[in-house]
């Protein structure tokens, strides 16, 4: 139906593809008529929240579904039907002609066989060639693909690797018999954000090296920005526009799409800039609506939306930006509705009390040694004094292994202490009574990452909601439902959702929960670690703006960590920046993003992919991965990865934490140096002045 | 710390459940009702004179204070020298080690037929997950698992013994042909093949489940979606993939069912007549027949030990996750 006046023959085209999955009598429409294609070399994103039918779309490519899948349209590979093919024929074009990069390195990889093993079987998968030939080919790949030493670690085991390394080994497999298109569905998600500026580096310059097409799968839309050529965005299993990154970013028409872009918290904002949000939620996957599919979450909708589904048409005839909108042609202003509004107050200097503090904190796990000699701890963190401020935020950023997630344990006094105090308003924590121990428990309260892992399956929301006050014998059985109830309207979800159970919730929903438990014993403090990583972009910006409101209102002190730094640059009044068990930096987020002292929050923030297709050329990104905390490096624990570290000095003597400028410390020697040389350009910092 | 280090550290925690199994055989007739007499003279001690008593008493050095006793028979022990049955009058070890080796030939070859079988079928089963094969497999095995061993042994006799004439029901060779060579092994074979094969069918459903269940969790991984990905035929997915990594906790399942098939010889030798440990064992409680008891009972937990010994020194072969 749609065709593109262009000179380039697509080599993969999806065309009218619908899956519907058929479980025990119900349908779910898992993709409602997709049409989307790359060209020769091309690099296509395909960008859509959880739900929207992308990684289905791929796996219907690959003939991956399941058997209850029922599977219609067209996917062409050239000029052969993928669809039509029988399954011997469709695995001779598996691995050989599209090479797949899956989410999560560590359990796509098998644990039991050697990485080397692993690529060399998809290439005798493909081509008649012996064991020792294909070994030597994958010894080839990994060098090719960046592995250190190659010859040596091929024949280790993927949980030898680090995760980046692991993505790379996965990378190297998908490139085994040299693909014609390369799949990466969400190939970063879950790694740091230095880390994802290699990945995405490495995938472009093969793309480049091999004239290879690749179809990058991801919700990042920074990611989408720095890679694509051309972007999908899907939305409920259908494709409602696509276009060139630059038409897309630029000048997004699609309703969905123009507040998906503003929903994202993003570096290059204005510090403190309020995120939209897109209230409801996708719609019932069960359900095939006759009209758009956005109709119910969409400010212009007229008669006609929900009733005729639009089609996905050109903007100009014979153009390259599509868009499924009746309204395309109506030129809407994509406004900010008023009172829709997220982040934290910026510019507050005044010094708040504190209401937790932290000195010399440290959390050392030991291993087990031999019974002549204790083995060497693991320093997860190693002297960290930080204060939390009454009524404001803290956030904590750094890369996976940085101890940021201990810091926090041992502050609810869940872990224990190897040095250094807690203390709450002045109470030491490890000179408590196990009494006095649970009663301050009831004033510093937990939010994890994952909601569902979270949450007892078998109890209804009410009583996940209502289970501190039952361990605390607070009120009657009824007081305790009335109070869960109160809880859920505090945290904007309708009371009837407590006789739910916390699976018939969508992720935003049981987020939304869990903080309604946190908030339960009425806490001071809020520790969330991770808040919103497992969250869609449209439904992050509607839990940062609950979390903001509630602070304003409650009066919450909150200890915020992501590794998601512009989640972070939103959310939180000062920011702590940790490396390898340490503070590096601290200051106020206006001092430590607009003008970063320490090398590896320059770093950091340059990893940062910006969601605009005109700021591609970034620096280098941060190399290698953090040393091992069982050994960190003498002197400062960043020297090995810094570009400025001075041999004599950085190798050998710890800097200190200083406060190096008003209220603003840095842990570096060179800080002054560096702040005055000016490397790469930093756009972080003309953003924010 | 290095796998050296690990395994002797391994072998220490053996040694300590040896220990406390020792100490229990030791403890084991000094708790029993009665006097130690009937222990060692196998007769009511009131049926004797008090002058015979106090003779057996001090040769059996049961007059001694505990603690000597108890190093006693640790020195026993570690010499082999396990005393006498006061049955047969013949030394524990010989009888011993006279019956070890047809028990180890019934339980090693049941271990082996229904690790197979097992592991085959639960694979095949969750390959065809919720298929009428799968579902149907799945309620015999259950069905299985509930069956009695005396019964099915009995049930076997009964139809290949006793009606169709086809195999022999009690014994390990047929008595009084003197073979040799390969009749002599036919003649064995067809001996063990009623014991083993109900051993072997009692020990399929756990096996079974083990690996059914090992293999449905493994075909939900990530890296079997990858091996897929990279146009694999099923048949290696299955084999590289699939089954070799679903095997992991299947061993230790197979170790278990060491321990089992040695208690489970009990009751199958019984009903076979066959002269193997458990039927020694039977044998000796029948009879009150207190130092053969401690014996079998003793090899019973080494030969158990020795099983999980194996799965754990196995265990970082096939796991790389697991190797220090």
């Amino acid at each position: 139906m749609v065709t593109f006046a262009s000179g380039v023959a697509d080599l993969l085209a999806i065309r009218e593809l619908t899956v519907t999955f058929r479980t025990g009598g119900r349908d779910v429409y898992a993709v409602r008529g997709v049409d989307l294609s790359v060209a020769e070399g091309e690099t296509l994103a395909v960008v859509g929240e959880s739900g929207s039918g992308k990684s289905v779309t791929m796996m219907a490519a690959l003939g991956l579904l399941p058997d209850n899948a029922e599977v219609s349209g067209s996917i062409r590979l050239g000029d052969r039907e993928l669809l039509a093919m029988e399954e011997r024929a469709l695995r001779s074009v598996r691995g050989a002609e599209i090479g797949v990069v899956f989410q999560d390195p560590m359990s796509s990889l098998n644990p039991v066989h050697t990485v080397s093993r692993q690529i060399a079987e998809a290439i005798r998968a493909h081509s008649d060639v012996s064991r020792a030939a294909a070994h030597a080919r994958a010894v080839e790949l990994l060098g090719e693909v960046g592995i250190p030493d190659a010859k040596g670690r091929a024949d280790d085991y993927p949980h030898q690797f680090s995760g980046g390394m692991r993505q790379r080994v996965m990378i190297a497999m998908a490139l085994a018999c040299g693909p014609r298109v390369l799949v990466a569905d969400e190939p970063t998600t879950a790694l740091d954000v230095t880390v994802q500026a290699q990945i995405v580096d490495l995938v472009d310059r093969i793309r480049a090296e091999r004239g290879m097409s690749v179809i990058w799968i991801s919700h990042d839309l920074g990611v989408v920005a720095q890679i694509a050529d051309r972007v999908t965005v899907m939305y409920a299993g259908r494709v409602i526009e696509q276009g060139s990154c630059a038409d897309l970013f630029d000048a997004a028409v699609h309703p969905y799409t123009a507040r998906l872009l503003r929903a994202m918290p993003r570096l290059d904002a204005v510090a403190g800039a309020e995120l939209e949000v897109i209230p409801g939620s996708l719609p019932d996957p069960e359900a095939q609506p006759e009209g758009c599919v956005f109709a119910p979450r969409c400010d212009h909708t007229l008669d006609q939306c929900a009733a005729a589904r639009p089609a996905l048409l050109p903007l100009v005839a014979g153009g390259r930006h599509a868009v499924a909108c009746h309204r395309a042609g109506d030129r809407l202003t994509h406004s900010q509705p008023p009172g829709l509004v997220g982040g934290a107050p910026a510019h507050e200097r005044s010094a708040g009390q504190i209401v937790v503090a932290l000195d010399d904190l440290r959390v050392h796990y030991w291993g087990r040694g031999s019974w002549r000699r204790a083995a060497a701890p693991v320093r997860a963190v190693d002297g960290v004094t930080l204060g939390l401020e009454r009524g404001r935020t803290l956030g904590l950023v750094g890369e996976s292994g940085s101890g940021k997630s201990t810091l926090a344990r041992a502050l609810l006094g869940l872990e224990k202490t190897s040095g250094g105090t807690v203390a709450f308003g002045g109470q030491v924590l490890h000179t408590m009574s196990a009494a006095g121990l649970r009663k301050l428990r009831c004033t510093a309260q937990l939010v994890f990452q994952d909601p569902s892992a979270s949450m007892n399956p078998a109890l209804r929301v009410e009583d996940v909601v209502s289970e501190p006050l039952r361990i605390n014998r607070r009120g009657s059985v009824a007081e305790q439902r009335a109070r869960a109830g109160e809880l859920l309207e505090i945290v904007e979800l309708p009371r009837e959702l407590g006789r739910r159970f916390p699976h018939q919730l969508s992720g935003g929903q049981r987020q939304r929960v869990a903080i309604a438990r946190a908030l339960a014993l009425d806490p001071q403090v809020l520790v969330c670690d991770e808040p919103v990583s497992a969250l869609d972009v449209s439904v992050q910006a509607q839990i940062i703006t609950l979390l903001s409101r509630l602070q304003a209102e409650l009066g919450l002190s909150l200890l915020v960590i992501s590794h998601d730094l512009a989640v972070i640059r939103t959310i939180a009044h000062r920011v702590a920046v940790m490396y390898l068990g340490q503070i590096v930096e601290l200051g106020s987020r206006d001092d430590v993003f607009g003008g970063p002292r320490h090398p590896y929050t320059r770093g950091l923030l340059d990893a940062v992919p910006i969601p605009d297709p005109h700021r591609r050329s970034r620096p280098v990104p941060l190399a290698g991965d953090p040393p091992s905390p069982v050994a960190p490096p003498p002197g400062c624990r960043f020297h090995e990865r810094c570009a400025f570290a001075r041999p004599g000095l950085c190798d050998t003597t710890p800097p200190p934490l200083e406060q190096q400028r008003p209220g603003h410390w840095t842990a570096c020697h060179l800080a002054d140096e560096i702040a005055a040389s000016s490397t790469a350009p930093d756009p972080v910092r003309s953003a924010t002045g | 710390m290095n796998a050296r280090r690990l395994g002797l550290a391994r072998l220490g925690q053996y040694a300590i459940v040896l220990v406390v199994a020792v100490t229990l055989n030791f403890a084991l007739p000094r708790l029993m009702p009665g006097s130690p007499l009937a222990l060692i003279a196998g007769v009511e001690a009131g049926e004797m004179t008090p002058e015979e008593r106090a003779a057996v008493t001090a040769d059996a050095g049961l007059d001694e204070p505990l603690v000597v006793q108890y190093l006693t028979y640790w020195k026993s022990i570690l010499t082999l020298d396990f005393g006498y049955s006061f049955r047969q009058g013949t030394p524990i070890e010989e009888l011993v080690l006279g019956r070890l080796p047809w028990t180890l030939l019934l339980t090693l070859t049941a271990l082996a037929v229904s690790g197979t079988v097992g592991i085959a079928l639960g694979a095949f089963s969750a390959w065809r997950r919720g298929s009428r094969w799968d579902v149907g497999s799945l309620s015999f095995m259950i069905a299985l698992e509930s069956t009695p061993q005396f019964w099915l042994g009995m049930l076997f006799i009964a139809l290949f013994s006793v009606s169709l004439g086809w195999l022999p029901s009690f014994g390990a060779t047929t008595a009084g042909a003197d073979l040799s060579g390969l009749a002599w092994v036919a003649d064995v074979a067809e001996h063990a093949a009623l014991p083993v094969l109900t051993l072997s069918i009692l020990s399929i459903p756990a096996v079974y489940m083990a690996m059914r269940y090992s293999t449905l969790s493994v075909l939900g991984e990530d890296y079997i979606r990858t091996a897929q990905a990279k146009g694999l035929r099923p048949r290696a997915v299955m084999m590289h993939h699939v089954v070799r990594t679903a095997l992991l906790p299947v061993t230790t399942v197979l170790a278990l069912r060491l321990g089992w098939a040695f208690g489970g010889t009990v009751v199958i030798e019984t009903v076979f007549s066959y002269p193997g440990l458990g039927r020694l064992m039977y044998d000796a409680v029948s009879a009150r027949d207190y130092p053969v008891m401690q014996g079998t009972f003793l090899v019973f937990t080494i030969a158990v030990l020795l099983a999980n010994l194996l799965a754990d020194s196995l265990y970082p072969r096939l796991d790389p996750r697991t190797r220090v």
